[in-house]
Formats: structure tokens, sequence, C-alpha cells
């Protein structure tokens, strides 16, 4: 528990993008602060007013269908404009120079040949650079002096052309004084380990998660009939989404920037740079129409953002910053590594008694990681339990969110301890599940979910690759050279959480037409097409008459970042209420006789009223109707529907997914071939079918790759990253998914009590099952474990070697 | 420095050859593979720095039926000439080192990484890109096919996706599943696990998949 906020502190909170970072991709670790903040906020936001509410439509058109989405035929096209796309007139470019060493003292930088180069207009060091702090611990500013991993940013020149900055970055001189360095977190934490950072404290930094205890573990597992414990570990990853980060920024004069950033959260870069250059937020405009993805890689300003700015206006000219493969993998955040160690009893009945994670956490070089303890605490009931996570600081560059931040870790781990459990209690593993899963409330807080769907998401994707009929015992179906596998995982997250800022605003033009304004990026998750379905739903308009407001701060209320799930929710909720709003106003102002003495539009009440297609008409007699196009030019001018959120309390938000892979292993080669994967995920009520279709399926990619093949190694003693390119990082292709008919969703629409008509977020607990259920499989099919991701060849043939034959 | 003010084929040949080493390099190719100019000229789109300037070569290029005049720095790869100095930036850049397979172009109808490829290179070629697909503002069978099938999400590999499936269904018009893989191998994707990607090019060439 924290302590009681006081009102001065919440506002803070409520105002500060990390913040609102955190709430969302990391719920349970701040939810006394959420709590306490929203029982602050239903008091003190506006609400909507009962009648207004009460306005809703009864009956679905358009939410639940499944329609093309508006933001794609630019994107078809060529047409959609990224960032990384915009060309301004006298623009200059730029090239970066990263550090060879993984900790180092910048002695001395001499950018002096560099500067004299024809072309060159600055070069931006730790010598020039704004010394305000941006992040850690260790503290971070734009530019550090004493850099913390391989790869971190000492230079940036900005020249005329891409090449001129790519030669003088080749003219720099650096003298470093090399540090001492660690990328193996257990080194980290082993006595007498370098203290990297000055953390003093054994390079641990402060949890996002105090423990947690429940009941009596120690002695709930010493009667236990059965036990078992295990460890089991996850590597470093990347988000690796196509669009490298980058920024365009120009000053508009001294204390007006605009800037086009490829990022997750606009409204959240724009308070970034204001409060870094110390200006009203207001002078600050970020414009991201499009984004090449983010995966969480992308959520606030970065260092990008704020090198685009600073070089703008040391040189008064635009500049794009653009960074090139190898530097994004370098500098950018990457998803943590975790190694977590669980221990469990189960009674006789089958069902755990006790269960214990210890996870420790690679915090990575400034910081941002988090804990895997939350599907481990979330998914399966047991009376006793320990969970304790522990954040260690690493030179392995940049941590932070990843889809599904931490949780796709904590899964990897649980679901092949749980496999592991369930054949010890000599049970099926799915039926060892089914008698485990918590499906009624969150245990830590007692709350009931406000929608729980794992059992149907299990049952459903069971039925569907044909559990009962294919399921062996280990190592029991081997023809020829070819051994088959089918294997299981389940997950539950605490993502598409409620989460603060949440405002909009749809507003009607006197044509009928409906502009959505919120600041949620449209990432490629279909968070566009789904806002405008629930807004055009709810006011009561044709689809095709809504439009976003395109990520542009100048025009978009805070509605906080596309991240943590929580846009379908988190937005679509105040989108939802700034469209009653509207509604209600529209309603009223067709029964309202103005001027006085004239007749109104419709003779009723309007509470009598309804609208669908563009038209109010009256319930009882829809034949007495006038279009909302009308109403809204006699007066004048546009309607604006405002719209804020905050949920009611008496639940948490929980959301599951389950999924299921059948493998072949070749036992000559080890080879494994993901021959079948059927996913299931609960998503309260789908708002656009064919979008969540999408997120399940892209988010189990990302895990095909995190279970198969993903890893960032570095090259030992001096802890430089050796996989800084696609070529050596293997994402995976076309050619390491299954085939069409066998990859296949199964949406599970559980209502949902919170969500805007029962939806809730769905971009990332797809992402967490798909590289347990791989492992689970190879053991299935080899009767060899492996436990530390991801399942290369090598591992598998060292397992082969193992098989008993 | 040569006078590379006029803009025929003629005068690029004799000036290209007294500018930098780099477009000097390029002139055996240009002088064997380019295509005879048509016999009714099209007027050329005059782009890039001036003509003239120091270190650049004076070259020609259709793209998407618009033939093209520009000075080009024998550095520049052709992935850098569409996006920052034609303008057409539909061609995206996501690793700038032949891995990912988004800033595909077709250079005389194959399938080629506009990153590896210096722009000298295409001298006199015909280049499509994306931006030529959609005509008079429709969208063709395959972007409607991928449309329809939701196969782009944040849409950054998609025009690359997009001309790697052309190249294909020229060249195979009703490929198998399995073809249609290997032909978008090289192209990654991180948002959609590749699945609606197939389907889109499946239902573009008349097989749309079966459950």
């Amino acid at each position: 528990m924290s302590p009681k906020l006081s009102t001065q502190r919440m506002l803070e909170l409520l105002d500060d993008p990390a913040f609102a970072l955190a709430a969302a991709e990391e719920p349970d670790a701040h939810q006394d602060e959420i709590d306490q903040i929203n029982d602050y906020l239903r008091s003190a936001t506006p609400q909507l007013p009962a009648a207004a509410a009460a306005a809703a439509p009864s009956v679905l058109t358009i939410v639940g269908t499944r329609v093309r989405r508006l933001e794609d035929p630019a994107r078809l096209t060529g047409q959609a404009i990224y960032a990384s796309d915009v060309k301004l007139p006298n623009m200059l470019y730029t090239a970066i120079l990263g550090s060879p060493h993984a900790h180092a003292l910048v002695e001395n930088i001499d950018t002096s040949a560099a500067e004299a180069l024809p072309g060159v207009r600055a070069a931006l060091t730790y010598k020039n650079a704004p010394n305000t702090r941006i992040g850690g611990p260790p503290d971070q500013f734009l530019m550090n002096q004493e850099v913390h991993f391989a790869g971190e940013e000492v230079a940036v020149v900005a020249a005329e052309d891409l090449q001129t900055a790519t030669e003088a970055i080749r003219l720099i001189k650096v003298a470093y004084k090399i540090l001492p360095s660690i990328t193996d977190m257990e080194k980290a934490f082993a006595p007498g380990a370098p203290d990297i950072v000055g953390t003093k404290n054994g390079n641990r930094v402060a949890s996002p998660t105090a423990p947690v205890k429940r009941g009596d573990f120690e002695k709930a597992y010493a009667s236990a009939p059965v036990k078992h414990e295990g460890r089991y570990s996850t590597s470093t990853l990347q988000h690796a989404y196509l669009e490298p980060r980058a920024a365009v920024a120009r000053w508009e004069g001294p204390d007006r920037l605009v800037t086009w950033v490829s990022t997750q959260y606009i409204a959240g870069v724009r308070a970034d740079l204001a409060t870094y250059f110390n200006m009203p937020r207001s002078h600050v405009r970020v414009i991201c129409e499009n984004m090449g993805g983010g995966f969480g890689g992308k959520t606030g300003a970065g260092r990008q953002a704020r090198f685009a700015a600073v070089l703008a206006k040391m040189t008064q000219r635009p500049v794009r910053i653009y960074y090139d493969r190898p530097g994004d993998f370098k500098s950018g955040v990457h998803r943590y590594a975790d190694i977590v160690t669980l221990k469990a009893g189960v009674a006789a009945d089958g069902k755990l008694a006790a269960y214990s994670a210890y996870n420790l956490g690679d915090a990575g070089a400034y910081n941002a990681g988090s804990s895997a303890l939350v599907p481990i605490q979330r998914l399966y009931h047991v009376e006793n339990g320990l969970f304790e996570h522990v954040g260690l600081i690493t030179n392995r560059g940049p941590s932070g969110a990843q889809r599904c931040v931490g949780d796709p870790q904590g899964t990897w781990c649980q679901e092949i301890f749980m496999d592991e459990l369930a054949e010890r209690a000599g049970l099926n593993p799915l039926d060892f599940r089914l008698k485990n899963f918590e499906t009624k409330i969150f245990q830590d807080n007692k709350l009931p979910w406000a929608s729980c769907g794992i059992v149907d998401c299990v049952q459903l994707a069971a039925k569907e690759i044909g559990w009962q009929q294919k399921w062996h015992k280990p190592g029991a179906k081997i023809t020829g050279t070819r051994a088959h596998g089918i294997g299981m995982a389940a997950h539950s997250c605490a993502h598409g959480s409620m989460g603060v800022p949440m405002s909009a605003m749809v507003r009607m033009d006197r044509d009928g037409s409906l502009d959505v304004n919120q600041t949620a990026t449209e990432i490629g998750g279909g968070q566009s097409t789904a806002m405008m379905m629930i807004a055009a739903e709810t006011v009561g308009v044709k689809l095709s008459d809504a439009q976003p407001g395109w990520g542009d701060t100048a025009f978009n209320p805070d509605a906080g970042g596309t991240y943590g799930s929580r846009a379908t929710i988190s937005v679509g909720s105040p989108v939802r209420n700034a469209a009653l709003d509207l509604k209600w106003q529209i309603l009223q102002r067709a029964t309202t006789p103005l001027p006085p003495g004239n007749k109104p539009m419709l003779d009723a009440k309007p509470e009598d009223l309804d609208s669908a297609d563009g038209y109010v008409f009256v319930k009882a007699d829809p034949s007495k109707r006038v279009a909302m196009k009308d109403v809204v030019a006699s007066t004048g001018s546009p309607m604006i529907g405002r719209g804020t959120h905050v949920p009611p309390p008496g639940y948490q938000q929980g959301v599951f997914s389950a999924g299921f892979a059948e493998i072949e292993v070749d036992l000559d080669t080890g080879e494994l071939t993901l021959v079948r994967y059927v996913l299931s995920n609960d998503v309260g009520k789908a708002v656009n079918t064919l979008g969540v279709e999408q997120q399940m399926e892209g988010g189990a990619s990302m895990s095909i790759g995190f279970g198969l093949a993903e890893e960032m190694k570095f090259d030992l003693p001096n802890n430089f990253p050796v996989m800084w390119n696609w070529e050596n990082y293997a994402m995976p292709t076309t050619l390491e998914h299954p085939k069409w008919a066998d990859f296949k969703p199964i949406i599970v629409e559980p209502i949902d009590a919170l969500g805007p008509y029962g939806a809730k977020g769905v971009g990332e607990p797809p992402c967490a099952p798909p590289a347990p259920a791989i492992a689970n499989a190879l053991y299935n099919a080899i009767g060899v474990r492996i436990h530390d991701a991801p399942i290369t060849r090598d591992k598998v043939l060292a397992a082969i070697t193992q098989m008993k034959r | 420095m040569s006078r590379l003010g006029r803009s025929t084929r003629r005068t690029f040949l004799r000036g290209a050859g007294v500018t930098a080493a780099g477009a000097a390099a390029v002139l055996p190719i240009q002088a064997s593979v380019s295509p005879a100019a048509p016999a009714a000229r099209p007027v050329a789109v005059r782009v890039g720095p001036p003509a003239g300037a120091p270190g650049t070569a004076l070259m020609e290029l259709t793209v998407n039926s618009t033939l093209y005049e520009t000075a080009v720095d024998p550095r520049w790869t052709l992935a850098e000439l569409l996006r920052d100095h034609l303008g057409l930036t539909g061609t995206k850049v996501g690793c700038d080192r032949g891995e990912c397979g988004s800033c595909t172009v077709l250079v005389e109808g194959k399938p080629v990484l506009s990153c590896l490829t210096l722009a000298t290179e295409v001298a006199g070629k015909k280049i499509a890109t994306v931006e030529g697909l959609a005509g008079n503002g429709k969208l063709n069978p395959l972007q409607q096919a991928f449309w329809d099938a939701g196969a782009a999400q944040c849409g950054f590999c998609t025009p690359g996706m997009l001309m790697s499936a052309t190249a294909l269904l020229a060249a195979t018009p009703k490929p198998t599943e399995d073809e249609v893989r290997l032909a978008l191998s090289g192209n990654l994707c991180r948002c959609t696990g590749y699945r609606k990607i197939v389907e889109g090019v499946l239902v573009a060439s008349g097989q749309p998949p079966k459950a």
C-alpha cells in the first residue's frame, strides 16, 4: 500500500506522461495510486448528465461488425506520411556517433575537424547539450559524458545532406576511459560485482512491485504431496518496428516548436518537450499521422525528438533525425530479460496449494525494467503464495516496455512450469489448468474481474486444434525422424485497464459529418477505425461520415497514448461520452423552439428521441424525423461534444488469452516446425472483428519470434551487442508461420463491465502464450524440457541427445 | 566541371564521363542496357540539384510512366533518390541495408531493393513504385484485396509487400500459398504475422484461402 496521496500529488501524477505510461503498462504495480486517483476524480471530473448517458443506443449496428479500416487507403497507395517521410524546405540531415564501449567515460571529444567540413552546421555532444535530466537512475541527460551501453549516442551532427553528416561523424575524435561493465544480471547481482552506476546497493534498483505474501507458503508447501521447483529465463528482445525512430523539428520563432515524431503518444511528447524547453505546452505542436510500429518502444519523446528539436534550435533550421537500423537496435529500448524461479506444491485433489516466484529482472542501463510477476499473481488460484521481484541495472542498453510489458516473460516461465506440475500431479496439462484458473477475482485485492473468458478461451481453442485426440505421452509419436508434439499455454495480464488521462471531443459540422479528436496515435492497431465506430454508433451517423483527428496535438485533447492495450477502453470511453454529450445537445436542440414562439423541429421530449444514420427520430414513430445536419446547421455553428471518463469502482480489469501449438521436430537436424497455432483471446465486445484478428495474429507472431529465435547476444567481455541488424537478429518471416488455414484466431467475447459497449483491450495479451505453448509442444514431442528462451536449433539438438529412445 | 545543362542522352553520356568517378563507373551499364529513347519524347520532369552541381551526374529515369531528368549525387541510393529528391515517399526505408524489403520497387518489372541500388544504376530504366499502382485514385485489385483482407496494419512494410506481390503475380498469376510465402519471405512485417498479407495476395489471384 502506498501512503495516502495529497491532492497536490495526485494532480502532479495526473499531469505526468511517465505516470500515464506506467499506469497503463503496469496497472497492478500502481493499483493503489490509481484507486486513490479515481476516487478523487469521481468527485472532481464533470460527469455526463444521467439523461445524456441514457441516450446511448440500445441496439448496436456498427460496433461489433467487420469493417475495412479507414486509415488503410493512404497506406496502400504510398500517400500516408510518416515522420521519416517529412522533408521541409532548408532541412538539415543528421548522423549519429555511438559509443563502442558498454560503459565508459568520455574524457574528451573533439569535433573540430567534423565542424570544419563544408556543409556541417552543428555537432551536438555532452559539451553543448542541455543539462536537463531526462531519466535514470543513473541520471540520464540528452548527452551523457559517462555512457552506460554500447551504442549510446556521444555525438549527433547536422549537415546539409546525409552524406556530409555521415562523413563528419568519421572525423570526430573521442577519448574514452573504459569502465567496468556487466550484461549478465546474475553477475550484476552477485556479491562483489562492480557497482556500475553507483547505486551502492549491489546494482539493485527500486522494484515497481513490493513483495506480495498470501497465507503461509512455507507451511502449505511443506505439507503438499506434489512438489516442484524450476528456473526459467527469457532473452533481451528488440521491438523491431519497421520504421526506425524518427523526428523532424522546426522552430517557428523563439518559443514555438512544430515537430513530426514517430510516437505512440503525441500529447506525452508535447508535455515532455514543453518541460524540456521550459515553454507552454500550447506552443509545442506534435504531429504523428502515421507511424511505422511502436510496440512500446516509442512511448515518449525519447532522445530522438529532443535531438531534432535541440539541433533545430542550435542551427535555426529544420532538422530531421532518422536512426539507421543498427543505431535503432543499439540505443532503442529493449524488452528486458527475466529469470524467474518458481516453486509450488499441489494438493491431493490436483489444486495448487502453495506457489512462489522469485524474479530477477534486467532493468537495463537506465532503469526502465519491470516485473514479470503479473500473470503469475493473476492466472491461478492459490491461497498461499510469495511473489518477489528484484530489478538490476546492467549495461545491456536501455530497457523498456515491449508489447505486454513484463508479462510474456512471466507467462513463459509460468506456463512451462505448470506443464511440469501437471505431469507430476498426474494430470493432463489442460485439465490441470482448468482445475486451477482464478476466474472470479484478483486475489491480491479481492475485486471481481470486470470480465473473464479464460475458460472459454482454453476450451474453444482446445476443441479447434483437437487437443483430446492429439495430445499424447511425451515422445510417444515419432514417425521416422519426425517427432510430433502439441502444447498449450494460458495467460492473464492487467493490460487494457482504464487509465488516465481520458478526454475526447466529438464535433459535428453543419453538414452532419463528425470529427473525433483524441491523442492516442494510430500505430497500426486500427485504433482510429475503432474510435470512429464507437463515435458513429453513439451519435447515430454513418461510419463513413466520421473522421479522426489524425495525430496532431493542435486540435486533439489529451486522451493518453496508444500503449498498454488501453486505446479501446481508455480512449473509447471518453469518445463514447463525448459522442453522448453531442447527441444529447442535438436531441435537446431538435426539441427546443427557438427563437421563442417558433415550433421545435420535432414536437417531443429529448428523451423520447433516438438517432441513426444521420437522423433524429421519435422512438414511438420513426417517421417523425429530422436530419442531424439540419439540427446542427440551425445553430449556425458546429456542435461540440466533450467527454471525460472515470471508471466506476468495484472491478479489476483483466484480459485473458490462450494458445495451442502443434509442432514437428526433425530429429536429425533439430529443425522445429510450427505446423499449427490456434489462439484465443477474451476481448470483451469486439468493436471491429477484423481489427481484433489483426491484433491477435500479429501478437502471436511476435511471440513465435520470442519463442524460437529472437535474442540479443553480447560479445564478452566487452559487452558489445552482436545482434544489431536483421541479418543476425532473427525475426520471423512468412516462412516461419503456420499456413493460413492452420493459424487461427478465436475471439471470445465476455461483455466487460467497464469498457465502452463491453469492449476491452486486445493489443497485448495474444503475444504471451505462443512461446511457452511451443516449448510445451517440444516437450510433448521429444520428452526433454527447454527452460530458457529462445528455443534455437542448437538447444533442440542438445535436447535430442538427451532423449530416451 | 562539365556543362550538363541540356537534357539529351548524348549530353548525359558525354558529360557524365568527366564528372565524379562514381558516375563514370555507371557509363558502361548505361551504354549497354538502357533502352532506346522513345520516338515521341515526353517532356521530362526536371528535379534534383542544379545541373552541373559539383559531384553530380545528369541522368534520366522513368518512374510510374513519368520521365524524370535529374542530376544525381553518385552516392545516392535509388531509395534516397525516390524519397528525398523525387518526393515519392511511398517507398520506405526500414534498414537501409537490404534486410527488411520495405524499399522494394520494380526495376524493369523485377523486384529490387532500392536501398541497395545506387541511383546511377537505374539510368534510363523504368521504375515502378507503390504510388503508381492505383489508377485515377482507384485501388488496383491487389491493393483492394489487401484492404479487404486487412493486410496493412502500421503500413510501413506495405509498399514493399505490394511491390513484391506485384512482381510475383506478373510472373505467376495463380501462385500457391507456398509460392506466395516464398516470394514475400524477403519482406519483413512486425505487425501482422503475415496471415492477412498472404490472404490478400491469394484473393488478388482469384484464389481466396479456405478455412
